[in-house]
């Protein structure tokens, strides 16, 4: 018995040892801080020193989906919608990872035509690192909100806010660093994104609705078709 | 036996399940339609099949385009537009006589609409005489009449042509006329015209406003003109608040108070506009938000109903804007509304008119809407005790009824109960008095886990200064040592 709990023990070390789990925690937590303190010197090294991390971006977006839920199903009385009924986590997946693509798709594609020098996969890791303020701050508030009062909410609300700008201005100084661009062009670079993901989302739902015309007509035809042999 | 039971019992089962049970609705919290159970039953209609005069005898009229409907000193007073008659009838709905009399001939109406009596006098909106006609209850005669008010504004081809009249306890009249946009006219006790009361805003969306913004002088002159909606119906409770109710506007229930603000309360799960869920698109059934035809106060003050014709339904709520319950449907049924024109409280019974069915239609309070009423009277009163006994019998008839929930919390934020008042206000759904419960809870649990907190935290404080005094000695002696 105490053999067997010792080799257990001694192969969760092990496992330990190998996976590093104090380099893994330093590059969830501390890199990203390091981001919002240092976002120029912190996003040169993001780039060049190849520090931004492919898994740490996806477990922030995931975070993120965890953080949006929980603010629909265990957010205070107060600050929640009345039926949590029509709670859909694939929705709120949706929510999430469908912007960061669409940004990140669109910012590529404008980027690359304005002599940007990041890749989209930077990009896109990037934009899951800046995920990392709003994830801190709003999965802790959430918890928080269930022992305030209506006078107290502001609280709530403002921290939430703060971390929507941390979200924003993370996003923003990854853009200028990533793309070697100075300010007014990042600015620039940015609104046409905006227009990019406009321009993407109109040709999607084009092809969409395309593609059910296509649909709709071929299943006349196969109707027909049923209908005059039999 | 048993299984010819067994037979039996399924049969029931199955079938039972398609029985027709009618069922009113109501708002969740969350704005989705919920069924609830009936409040108002439709207890007698009054129609030309069955009039009789007093004393069981053949009346002489017939009831047509009725038009609005009065309550006085347990008599019922209608008015019909198509015959020129206001029809009285006693509290057993037998009708008992008619005005004006035939030889009274200034007193001859053409197309009477609303009606209100105060102080033994009826006032009758004589809409093509373009004038208020007044009689006296107790000669039944024609007494005075209040016609085109001697204005500046009104010159011109300007018709006075009345459709709702109201009078308040100094006699003053309160009249809703026909292509009249700026509001309610107000006229004085002797007839002459006042003010313009309470006036509806125009609005205009974003792109209606860009428009005017840039256009000239001469193109705002061409320009089709936006009236404000005009008032549908007004009435008038004990306190002298004028309710109002206007079609294509919102709000489309106002509270007026003397100066013409709006202050209705509206905290309820929706806001007081009727039916808060609708089509917008189908063309087979009625779409767009209720519109509102008449809206009329309960004695006690704080109850108020309208009346919605579009889609035929009454909506009650209370002074805080809850929506209580829904009563009525539209449709080709004798039990149901064509085309309701007015309503009025009758002590707790509701009468409404149809002009179409031609019908003077009695509700009654169920026990179900008899316990809401008095749930609400009891909290009105004070006697929150017996409030939140009411409220536990409603949820027992009904235990969807969201608001109950509410009102037993209520009642245990004020005996102190805070863990219950929590737990009942959430399930109510009652946000401002939820947060005055939790507030104290947390106090109350603050203050029991405040002592064991302060210890450990002191603990920890000696614990970390002893460390540090024990490491600094430590030093020392080293520093000493080299």
């Amino acid at each position: 018995m105490t053999k067997t709990f010792k080799n257990t023990f001694l192969k969760i070390k092990s496992f330990i040892r190998k996976v590093d789990i104090k380099k893994r925690l330093f590059e969830l937590f501390v890199f990203p801080f390091y981001l919002i303190t240092h976002p120029l010197k912190g996003y040169e090294e993001f780039k060049l020193e190849k520090k931004g991390k492919m898994w740490v971006a996806i477990t922030y977006i995931l975070l993120m989906i965890l953080s949006m839920t929980l603010k629909q199903t265990s957010a205070g009385f107060l600050v929640s919608t009345p039926s949590i009924t029509r709670v859909s986590i694939l929705k709120t997946a949706l929510f999430v990872i469908v912007p960061v693509c669409l940004i990140a798709l669109g910012n590529w594609a404008i980027t690359t035509l304005f002599d940007g020098k990041g890749h989209i996969k930077e990009i896109f890791i990037m934009l899951g690192y800046s995920l990392a303020p709003y994830v801190w701050l709003s999965i802790p508030m959430i918890g928080v909100s269930n022992f305030l009062i209506a006078e107290e909410l502001q609280i709530y609300h403002v921290v939430l806010n703060i971390g929507i700008f941390g979200i924003v201005y993370l996003a923003f100084f990854g853009f200028l660093v990533l793309h070697e661009f100075g300010l007014f062009k990042n600015i620039v670079t940015l609104i046409a994104t905006l227009i990019a993901i406009m321009v993407i989302l109109f040709v999607g739902l084009l092809v969409l609705s395309l593609l059910q015309q296509i649909y709709g007509f071929l299943e006349q035809v196969y109707k027909e078709y049923i209908m005059r042999t039999s | 036996m048993k299984k010819k039971l067994i037979i039996i019992l399924i049969v029931i089962l199955t079938f039972s399940s398609y029985l027709p049970i009618k069922a009113s609705y109501n708002y969740a919290p969350w704005g989705d339609v919920i069924e609830q159970a009936e409040s108002y039953l439709l207890k007698r209609q009054v129609n030309n099949a069955n009039l009789v005069a007093e004393g069981g005898q053949e009346a002489s009229i017939t009831l047509s385009n009725l038009k609005d409907v009065f309550v006085y000193n347990e008599h019922l007073y209608v008015s019909d537009a198509n015959a020129n008659q206001i029809y009285i009838f006693n509290s057993n709905y037998e009708y008992l006589e008619s005005l004006p009399k035939a030889d009274d001939d200034l007193g001859q109406l053409k197309q009477p609409e609303g009606i209100y009596i105060y102080d033994e006098k009826l006032y009758v909106s004589d809409f093509n005489n373009e004038r208020i006609a007044v009689f006296d209850l107790n000669t039944k005669l024609f007494v005075d009449e209040i016609k085109n008010p001697d204005d500046p504004i009104f010159a011109g081809d300007f018709k006075f042509k009345p459709k709702k009249v109201l009078v308040d306890r100094t006699e003053r009249l309160y009249v809703i006329a026909d292509n009249v946009f700026e509001g309610i006219m107000e006229f004085d006790s002797d007839g002459n015209f006042n003010r313009f009361f309470g006036t509806n805003e125009i609005r205009l969306n974003a792109f209606e406003a860009l428009v005017y913004k840039l256009s000239s002088k001469e193109q705002r002159e061409k320009m089709a003109l936006k009236f404000q909606a005009s008032f549908s119906s007004i009435d008038i409770d004990n306190s002298g608040y004028i309710y109002t109710v206007a079609k294509n506007d919102t709000p489309p229930l106002k509270k007026l108070n003397f100066k013409g603000g709006n202050i209705l309360n509206s905290m309820g799960y929706v806001s007081v506009v009727g039916d808060a869920r609708y089509p917008s698109l189908r063309e087979k059934v009625a779409t767009g938000p209720s519109s509102f035809a008449d809206v009329a106060v309960h004695e006690n003050d704080y109850l108020f109903s309208a009346l919605d014709d579009k889609r035929g339904r009454i909506f009650t709520y209370d002074d805080e804007g809850h929506l209580l319950y829904i009563t009525g449907s539209m449709g080709s049924q004798s039990s149901m509304f064509q085309r309701p024109t007015a309503l009025v409280y009758w002590g707790d019974r509701l009468v409404v008119v149809d002009s179409g069915n031609e019908a003077i239609m009695i509700f009654e309070l169920t026990d179900f809407g008899t316990l809401i009423n008095e749930a609400i009277a009891h909290y009105k009163n004070m006697e929150y005790d017996l409030a939140k006994e009411t409220w536990e019998e409603v949820l027992s008839l009904d235990s969807n009824y969201f608001l109950a929930y509410a009102g037993i919390g209520r009642t245990q934020l004020r005996n102190e109960d805070y863990k219950n008042a929590v737990n009942n206000l959430k399930r109510g759904y009652d946000y401002y008095n939820y947060s005055k419960a939790y507030e104290q809870y947390r106090n109350q649990k603050l203050q029991k886990l405040l002592p064991y907190a302060l210890v450990l935290i002191l603990a920890g404080l000696i614990f970390g200064i002893g460390r540090t005094l024990k490491n600094s000695i430590k030093r020392d002696k080293e520093d000493l040592g080299d």
